[in-house]
């Protein structure tokens, strides 16, 4: 069975790479990512306060997407959860809800 | 000398100096402003007011959003449409929609402003409330009326 082009790794160490960060990404979609109850480590939760590390997590999904398409995308779906999840976990239950 | 040389321009004249590769490689004045503006939004999204979110994650909002997203995709290139698409999908899941999924409590919800003498826990904990959400809740008994609840209710009586 031939693989899709666009899903081939070329047998060299950059492929390799392209790889490690694929699966490395899929972990953590699979592990913290998509189970809203599953805790973030209390690191990131901190850092998240701060306007630099949210500007380097999105230059981080920039730097993948020019590197590959495939870890770029995945890398994008990891921060949106990331990046939505604190801003909803850390916001006042009060202002979440529409004004009647 | 003859090394140095040899070690900036490698094969085919192309020089190896990382800064020159990534000037070489820049895009256009307009697109790199567009990317920064949506690095910034993307930054910034817990900035970004709930009216607009709340647009946003209107069936007119969600279908202009992809519209632009794909426009983005189409003219300026996947890489800006990622990042448009990253924008958008957080602004929409920050617009806050739990009214609308049919939670309605806590209706009766009203502000009240503080008076009196502050609490006991309010002194230990420094804290000076300006006001008060609510000092009454009506609330009713939870009641079960599933069908096993009722066949029991029947055969009771």
């Amino acid at each position: 069975m031939k693989w899709p082009e666009m899903l081939q790794f070329a047998n060299t160490f950059d492929g390799f790479l392209r790889l490690l960060f694929v699966v490395a990404a899929g972990i953590t979609l699979v592990v913290y990512s998509m189970p809203f109850e599953t805790q973030y480590p209390a690191k990131l939760i901190e850092l998240y306060m701060a306007p630099w590390w949210r500007l380097l997590t999105t230059l981080l999904v920039l730097t993948a997407a020019i590197w590959c398409p495939r870890v770029g995308i995945l890398v994008a779906l990891v921060v949106f959860f990331y990046l939505g999840d604190m801003n909803t976990l850390l916001t006042p239950f009060a202002s979440t809800t529409k004004p009647l | 000398m003859a090394a140095l040389q040899t070690s900036q321009v490698t094969g085919g004249g192309e020089s190896s100096n990382p800064l020159e590769i990534v000037l070489k490689h820049l895009d256009d004045v307009p697109h790199m402003i567009y990317g920064a503006l949506m690095i910034v939004l993307i930054t910034f999204h817990g900035q970004v007011g709930s009216t607009i979110s709340a647009y946003a994650d209107s069936a007119l909002g969600r279908v202009l959003g992809i519209g632009v997203v794909l426009g983005i995709v189409q003219t300026l290139g996947w890489t800006y449409g990622l990042l448009t698409a990253l924008a958008f999908l957080l602004i929409v899941h920050g617009s806050p929609r739990l009214a609308a999924t049919g939670i309605d409590a806590f209706e009766d919800l009203k502000r009240h402003e503080a008076k009196g003498n502050r609490w006991f826990v309010e002194k230990v904990l420094g804290e000076n409330p300006e006001g008060v959400t609510s000092d009454g809740v009506n609330t009713e008994a939870v009641q079960d009326d599933s069908e096993t609840a009722m066949r029991s209710g029947h055969s009771n009586r």
